[in-house]
């Protein structure tokens, strides 16, 4: 009958890890990533009174608090910017990454039931609900459009090219790092009580809320937060600052470095997660 | 086909005789004795030395009392988990059928989960589209379609839930003790699907119940487990009476 042919495919003990097989089979369950996603979104705002308006109210009443505590302060916002259009642009990506971060490092737990039933790559859970993000990352900038008329600021013209790599790569780094931290948390559940504590942490060692050039000489330790990166690129579109070359070369290899860590160790516990979840 | 070729699966179990898990009395209980050992490993095989070959358009029943390592069968071929040993050759695609509803959210719509649902089990978004109006005609919830399924009777969400998985179709389809759901009616119209599914469309399936009636009627062959292993295989009357 078939005897000659080539099986579809062969399921055999251990994992082999190539780049190729791994992107493909993200590919080829790209439908079932966009429609987890879109599920994620739809029941989040079910039953809410004030819905999707939550997407601007969070980094709105931040943005006002911290122009009350540190408007105040000379030099906390780059030259002739208003702080807060500062600091709402830094909370726009800074909020995006930590809640990224935060839901998708719960996604392997969250979906055990489907895990144990159905065949399917399982890094497309944090990246689905990374995306699901993307909606409120898109309200929330509307308001930054509403600020800019406010403050009666002109944009740059720069942020129309950036702004795509900026989406693409703030999306990559929260998954990828929400992704090996959600493998963390299958085995040891410890990563829900401790992540909350680095994320809070994780804003003050970031140019979410202060000018990089505050910190003077020692303005490489908030690049080790990959968010810094991409913050700073974003004002470069926005603001005409100079260009962060040294922050984002930090944050594509940050980046690069867990995209790839999440990839291997998924590809290489594949068949083993809903053993231990 | 698929053709199964000396699987076995062998799981570990952690014994902790710790008893708290509070990190403080862990710590305390290290400094006391630091090289005590509180771990023990105990591993068991699950299923062990299978090998069967299962022929395009053929469905194969498997029956065997709780724990005789049916589901870890019917895991190991949809790639759910990974075996020990062994290699399981498929040509073809999979579907696993493991549990109707996988993946069904009580918060949206009947229309809503169908289309979530009949993805996670595999089909295209086009396929649930083009596959719609039968999915809703098989089920019978046309007028709830917009109603969220948490508000649906517990025979209509079976129901739906029965009609989209009875809509994949995979070259191979996995099923497990599925059937056993709604009323002497629906059971009837899932039997007979079940029954197209293998004898007209030619699909190969691999159908594990605790419903013998089911197995006598729908398969020509059967397996036989018993702790892991199988005990007998053979035409299905054979096997279930030496059951």
């Amino acid at each position: 009958m078939e005897d000659g042919r080539k099986p579809i495919k062969v399921i055999e003990p251990g994992n082999r890890f190539s780049l190729k097989s791994s992107l493909s089979s993200i590919w080829q369950y790209r439908e079932l990533l966009i429609l987890l996603s879109w599920k994620d979104g739809r029941i989040r705002y079910r039953q809410t009174a004030i819905g999707v308006l939550w997407a601007i109210l969070q980094p709105l009443l931040a943005m006002l608090l911290f122009v009350f505590i540190f408007g105040r302060f000379q030099g906390i916002s780059d030259t002739g910017i208003p702080y807060a259009l500062f600091v709402y642009s830094g909370l726009l990506i800074w909020q995006f990454f930590a809640t990224g971060i935060t839901e998708s490092s719960n996604s392997l737990l969250e979906n055990g039931s489907i895990i144990s039933k159905i065949y399917f790559p399982k890094i497309i859970l944090p990246f689905a609900k990374v995306m699901t993000r993307l909606t409120n990352l898109l309200l929330s900038a509307l308001l930054m459009v509403g600020l800019m008329l406010y403050y009666h600021y002109t944009p740059s013209l720069k942020i129309i090219i950036w702004i795509i790599p900026i989406v693409i790569l703030l999306t990559l780094a929260s998954a990828s790092i929400g992704a090996v931290l959600a493998a963390i948390n299958a085995r040891f559940r410890d990563v829900q009580n401790i992540l909350p504590y680095f994320i809070q942490l994780g804003m003050f060692v970031s140019s979410a809320i202060y000018s990089p050039l505050i910190l003077g000489n020692h303005r490489w330790l908030i690049y080790f937060n990959p968010a810094t990166g991409i913050i700073d690129l974003f004002r470069y579109a926005l603001f005409s600052l100079p260009f962060p070359a040294h922050s984002l070369i930090s944050s594509c290899f940050l980046t690069l470095l867990f995209l790839f860590i999440a990839l291997f160790y998924f590809a290489k516990k594949e068949g083993v997660f809903s053993d231990i979840i | 086909m698929i053709k199964i070729e000396n699987i076995g699966k062998r799981y570990t179990l952690v014994h902790d005789d710790r008893e708290s898990d509070s990190l403080r009395e862990t710590i305390a209980l290290f400094l006391k004795d630091p090289f005590a050992k509180h771990v023990s490993k105990e591993s068991f095989w699950a299923l062990r030395n299978i090998s069967l070959e299962i022929k395009k358009g053929e469905m194969i029943g498997v029956i065997g009392k709780n724990g005789s390592g049916k589901s870890t069968l019917l895991k190991l071929i949809a790639g759910i988990t990974k075996p020990t040993e062994g290699k399981i050759y498929l040509y073809g695609r999979v579907s696993s059928l493991l549990e109707i509803g996988t993946g069904f959210h009580p918060d949206l719509t009947g229309k809503e989960n169908i289309f979530l649902n009949g993805v996670i089990m595999g089909m295209s978004r086009k396929e649930v589209k083009d596959k719609f109006d039968r999915i809703v005609d098989f089920a019978g919830v046309g007028k709830f379609l917009d109603v969220p399924v948490k508000r649906y009777s517990s025979g209509m969400y079976i129901r739906l839930a029965f009609a989209v998985a009875a809509h994949i179709e995979p070259d191979i389809l996995i099923v497990d003790e599925v059937l056993s759901v709604g009323d002497a009616e629906f059971q009837e119209k899932c039997m007979k699907r079940m029954e197209e599914i293998s004898k007209i469309e030619g699909r190969t399936v691999l159908f594990a119940s605790h419903n013998l009636e089911a197995i006598q009627r729908l398969c020509n062959r059967t397996v036989l487990l018993e702790q892991g292993r199988i005990i007998r295989s053979g035409k299905t009357r054979e096997v279930i009476r030496s059951y």
